[in-house]
């Protein structure tokens, strides 16, 4: 009996020894592969998801102290919504290389802000924005990024539109904690870019570059007026018109004392067109300081591009109808003529520029340039006042072809020489509280001049529909041109830091493209002729409609019962249009909702059914294969 | 020849076999003969090399399990008690499986089974599934299964059971033919199969090898000459 | 030894469809498969270029499915006796054990090919990036086998087969759930040695980066030792029962 104890024992000793040997082996092997092999890992995808970009690596290799990434994310989220929960699944896996390839000093921690809990109110305080909710629960989807020194930077929201420019904000999140003192960046325009709120209370806000560069710099606005910059890391300058002598003449010394200055001049400004229809231009000024930096400015030119051409919404002419076609003046630069040799356009896809002016560029002694957007061997000239107060149409018809290229945005940097023959506050009472007169640069400065407004507007570079002047939630926007990383690239470029500069950004799911889409697209094309016969129509009695308004309202016309009459059949009329249309639609999506259905039934049922038929028959064809032999054996 | 020495099987500290000994030559069919309980499946087990021993050895043409398993089992043969099969396979899948597992070739598989199949009468159920066979076919079966390799030892547990008299006496028929050039070992607590068969009979009970005998001299032992009231004496004498 | 494993693998496998055990799990799992990715997946909802609706249920469908495969393995054998039968053949027991598992894990690839159609409308439909759903398929396949083997070392140890599926899926529940994390966390430690330590070890993680077109050697190993360490426990019970 005892023997027998003692034997027991015996062996659970040795099984127990056993399974943790096995255990033990089983850690062993897995930590050390994975300590090994974990940062190697080969990028299975066609678009190179997987894979940070050179630049990125560069900012993570220069992580030398631990950064504190928490990641706030809703559990209800995954729970609720696949879409984002997919996107969840970028974020954490991205930051997982993030972390992996920083040998871990990024330290990732996965937060649930649950309702009313202790981690919603950090979120919150960290200045999180809930994303849309459904029970009145907000839910959080952000990150903080943070040190041991208290800096911190936050992403308010990751939003899948912006799924292609994951990696640029992490990167741009992690080179900020790197770099934490913020530089000041002035903004000098006669454009409202900032804080227009005591102009039109209803558009209060700044311009969406504005904010969104805010989220990396301090702005600081600048007056056009002034005879002195103020002590700023970057100015900005945007001049649709004449600007102040005064104002020139600082932007000269501003420049001798190796100033840094992004200056947009804009010979036709279509944002300003729209925003101040009725404001009479005057014409620019800065040729002069243009020359100096060896960018000749063509006086007054607008530039076109037959090669680069966009198309514009306009009637070619009297008699036809607008349509979408395309207008020279308006230009979507790619490669090659984004200069792929500068850090400042390499790797970007396209710029959207509406009738910019035309640069020639010289080097002169003591300093160089070099062109950033180019136009192709196709270009045309026309005035600037033809492209403001002519209709598209006739500016196309006063294009002149020059076979030449020019420039819409150039880099100069080096030292220069005054603009002004003599110092021309001598003897003026600004003379003796500003700095002195300075006929030469006393340091290297860089400049960068882009001859388009335009490049600013939202409009021109984003695919979010309801997107302003002023876009609330900047995160949401979904770019389709690189116009603004252009202009954040040059603000980094000029303030001296690299921050996510070459990012590039990536294409996570493909086409974009949901099936669901597809289908819609589909069924659209199949009645797209009915479609827009009456949406022409639709148009057409608008148009009819306002212009009878327009008549009254000026008087021209009286409203007599003809006209009454008139009215009220047009607006029967669109109004049967709309329905139509409304209809079509309706048509369209009841027919995707009816194909999605069979798919799915045909895949859940019928497929799997199909399969396992097939399967059996191969089965039964193999039992009767073997019985034959088996009968074949018997009769011999 | 299979030399059995000092074999010891242990469950559990219940001893279930205790220091046995013998040795069985070419030739020779013994019956391995006790009560329920006495040990017959457990020391049938350590012969085919299904279980191993607590203390002793099995020594099979010189061979013991530890060294060369696979050859040993190459050359044996063996039906478990209530001949198990794979319900789900034909018959003839099953036959071609085992064939296989002795690592016959196709052909040589086929030419085996047809013949094993006339042996045992299985033509009508070759294509038929195991699990739908009467308990005599599924006994036939498995024998025939055991025997596609042609094995030098063959044993089986309990061989006759479910068999109708006509198919005993053919199996009986078939084995002593089998057995003048190989060894069989049947285990069995029928009396009259012990007579018929077997030259040699071991008598187990209660683990242990009470008498290694044959059939005629165990009956001798009784008053009757009856080999059943031979069987009942001693067993019941141990008890 | 390649003949034997062969000749098991043969064996197991078609009597997967002899018992009509196959057409149960893989209609069980198409059905599973197809309804998580249209109806709770949102399949024409999300952008599925790399079949993101698919695979986001496929480790939890396969942790309920491959069981089913593999409860019966040895669990039967042990039942009707066969297992007698089978152990004295002139058969290694590795071959043995090695070919149920190939067995079940083929029908694992079999399970992963029927559900191609859907790869193939995908790619019809959308510019998908097969690369990506390839590696992904890939994933599937190692995780599968990694869940065979635990199911047939969990069908060894018992004659039940209903106790072996639960007992398969309460361990691959285990194995799959756990996040490590937590003993270090109740430690308060928080290195970075710690952190990669413990997420080697988690099988979400290896799953993810998997599933996502992330393929590392670190990955093919930790699947590799689970199915080679629990084969390895599988033959040991085998012998481990038979003295």
């Amino acid at each position: 009996m005892q023997k027998s104890t003692v034997q027991k024992i015996q062996n659970s000793i040795i099984i127990s020894l056993f399974a943790l040997l096995l255990l033990a082996s089983f850690i062993l092997i897995n930590t050390t592969s994975g300590a090994l092999f974990s940062g190697s890992r080969a990028d299975l995808t066609s678009d190179r998801l997987n894979t940070l970009s050179p630049r990125s690596e560069e900012i993570i290799a220069g992580i030398d102290k631990p950064i504190y990434v928490k990641l706030y994310l809703s559990s209800q989220i995954s729970r609720q919504n696949p879409v984002l929960a997919q996107y969840a699944q970028n974020v954490i896996r991205l930051l997982g290389r993030y972390q992996d390839k920083s040998k871990h000093l990024i330290k990732l921690e996965i937060l649930d802000p649950e309702p009313y809990g202790n981690v919603e109110s950090e979120a919150k305080a960290a200045g999180l924005v809930p994303l849309a909710d459904s029970e009145n629960e907000k839910l959080y989807f952000g990150a903080v990024f943070s040190d041991d020194k208290g800096h911190s930077y936050t992403i308010t929201q990751f939003s899948p539109q912006r799924m292609n420019y994951l990696e640029n904000d992490l990167s741009r999140a992690v080179s900020n904690i790197l770099m934490p003192k913020r530089k000041i960046i002035g903004v000098a325009s006669d454009l409202p870019l900032i804080n227009s709120g005591f102009m039109n209370a209803e558009k209060a806000g700044n311009w969406t570059f504005v904010n969104l560069l805010a989220k990396d710099y301090t702005i600081m606005p600048v007056s056009a007026t002034t005879a002195e910059i103020p002590n700023v890391d970057v100015l900005i300058v945007v001049a649709t018109g004449k600007l102040p002598s005064l104002f020139i003449y600082a932007l000269d010394q501003y420049i001798l004392r190796g100033g840094r200055l992004l200056l947009i001049v804009d010979p036709a400004s279509e944002i300003k067109k729209r925003l101040h229809p009725g404001i009479p231009d005057e014409n620019l000024n800065l040729n002069a300081l243009l020359d100096n930096l060896g960018i000749h400015y063509i006086s007054e030119q607008v530039l076109g591009d037959r090669e680069q051409a966009a198309d514009a919404f306009f009637a070619a002419s009297e008699n036809d109808d607008a349509r979408n076609q395309v207008y020279y003046p308006w230009i979507k630069i790619k490669a090659p003529y984004l200069n792929p040799q500068s850090p400042l356009t390499a790797g970007l896809n396209s710029i959207f520029l509406k009738s910019p002016g035309a640069f020639v560029l010289k080097d002169e002694d003591g300093h160089t340039t070099e062109s950033l957007l180019a136009t192709s061997e196709n270009t045309m000239l026309t005035a600037a006042d033809l492209v403001k107060f002519a209709p598209k149409a006739d500016v196309l018809r006063y294009m002149d072809i020059k076979k030449q290229v020019y420039s819409a945005a150039a880099l100069s940097q080096g030292s220069y020489h005054t603009i002004f023959a003599k110092n021309p506050l001598e003897n003026s009472a600004y003379a003796k509280q500003i700095l002195p007169f300075l006929t030469t640069s006393v340091a290297p400065a860089q400049i960068i001049a882009v001859s388009d407004s335009d490049i600013l507007d939202v409009r021109n570079w984003t695919e979010s529909e309801n997107a302003g002047d002023y876009a609330e939630n900047d995160y949401n926007l979904s770019p389709v041109n690189n116009n603004f990383d252009f202009i954040q690239r040059a603000v980094d470029f000029l303030s001296g830091n690299p921050g996510a500069m070459n990012v590039a950004a990536k294409k996570y799911g493909g086409s974009r493209q949901t099936l669901a889409d597809t289908f819609y697209q589909n069924g659209f094309k199949t009645r797209e002729k009915n479609y827009k016969e009456i949406n022409d129509r639709l148009e057409e009695n608008q148009r009819k409609l306002d212009t009878i308004n327009i008549m009254l309202e000026s008087n021209s016309a009286f409203g007599t019962a003809q006209t009454l009459g008139e009215i009220d059949a047009l607006k029967n009329k669109i109004l049967q249009e709309k329905n139509e249309l409304r209809r079509i639609e309706y048509q369209i999506k009841s027919e995707v909702a009816h194909r999605e259905h069979m798919v799915a039934l045909i895949n859940t049922i019928v497929a799997p059914l199909l399969l396992l038929l097939l399967i059996a028959a191969i089965h039964l064809w193999l039992s009767h294969r073997n019985n034959t032999q088996a009968g074949r054996l018997i009769n011999e | 020849m299979i030399t059995v020495k000092n074999l010891c099987k242990d469950f559990n500290n219940i001893k279930a076999l205790n220091n046995i000994n013998f040795t069985i030559r070419r030739g020779e069919i013994a019956a391995l003969l006790g009560p329920n309980g006495a040990g017959k499946s457990t020391l049938m087990r350590l012969l085919s090399g299904y279980i191993d021993p607590t203390a002793g050895e099995i020594e099979i043409f010189k061979q013991n399990y530890n060294n060369s398993r696979r050859q040993i089992l190459s050359e044996l043969g063996y039906v478990p008690e209530n001949a198990p099969l794979y319900g789900e396979m034909t018959v003839f899948e099953f036959l071609k499986f085992m064939a296989a597992a002795y690592g016959l070739s196709s052909p040589e598989a086929d030419k085996r089974i047809a013949g094993l199949t006339r042996q045992f009468e299985l033509t009508n159920v070759l294509t038929q599934r195991c699990e739908t066979l009467s308990k005599g076919f599924k006994q036939r079966v498995a024998i025939a299964g055991s025997l596609t390799s042609s094995p030098r030892i063959l044993i089986l547990d309990e061989p006759t059971e479910g068999l109708d008299p006509n198919q005993k006496f053919s199996l009986r028929q078939f084995l002593k033919d089998y057995a003048r050039k190989n060894i069989v070992i049947i285990s069995t607590h029928i009396m009259e199969e012990v007579t018929a068969l077997s030259s040699r009979v071991l008598l187990l009970n209660h683990g242990k090898l009470i008498k290694d005998t044959t059939a005629a001299l165990l009956s001798e032992l009784s008053p009757d000459n009856s080999l059943e009231t031979a069987f009942r004496s001693i067993t019941r004498q141990k008890q | 030894m390649l003949k034997q494993i062969n000749l098991i693998f043969q064996k197991e496998f078609c009597s997967f469809f002899r018992t009509r055990l196959a057409y149960f799990v893989l209609g069980i799992y198409l059905f599973l498969s197809m309804f998580c990715t249209f109806y709770l997946g949102l399949y024409f909802d999300v952008l599925n270029a790399n079949l993101f609706s698919f695979f986001y249920f496929q480790v939890n469908i396969l942790m309920l499915v491959v069981p089913a495969l593999t409860m019966r393995l040895w669990a039967d054998e042990y039942k009707t006796g066969s297992i007698e039968l089978l152990l004295t053949r002139p058969l290694s027991y590795t071959s043995v054990v090695i070919g149920k598992f190939l067995a079940a894990w083929g029908l694992c690839l079999l399970m992963l090919v029927c559900t191609f159609p859907l790869w193939l409308y995908t790619a019809t439909n959308l510019s998908a990036d097969n690369l990506n759903i390839a590696a992904s398929y890939f994933g599937c396949f190692l995780i599968s086998g990694s869940m065979c083997a635990v199911g047939c070392m969990v069908s060894a140890f018992n004659k039940n087969p209903i106790v072996a599926y639960l007992g398969s899926v309460l361990l691959l529940t285990l194995l799959i759930t756990v996040n490590y994390n937590f003993i270090f966390n109740g430690l308060n430690l928080s290195g970075s040695l710690i952190i990669r330590f413990t997420q080697s070890l988690n099988f979400f993680y290896h799953q993810s980066t998997l599933l996502n077109g992330q393929l590392g050697l670190d990955n093919i190993i930790y699947y590799a030792t689970i199915t080679v360490l629990t084969l390895w426990l599988n033959r040991i019970t085998i012998e481990y029962k038979r003295s």
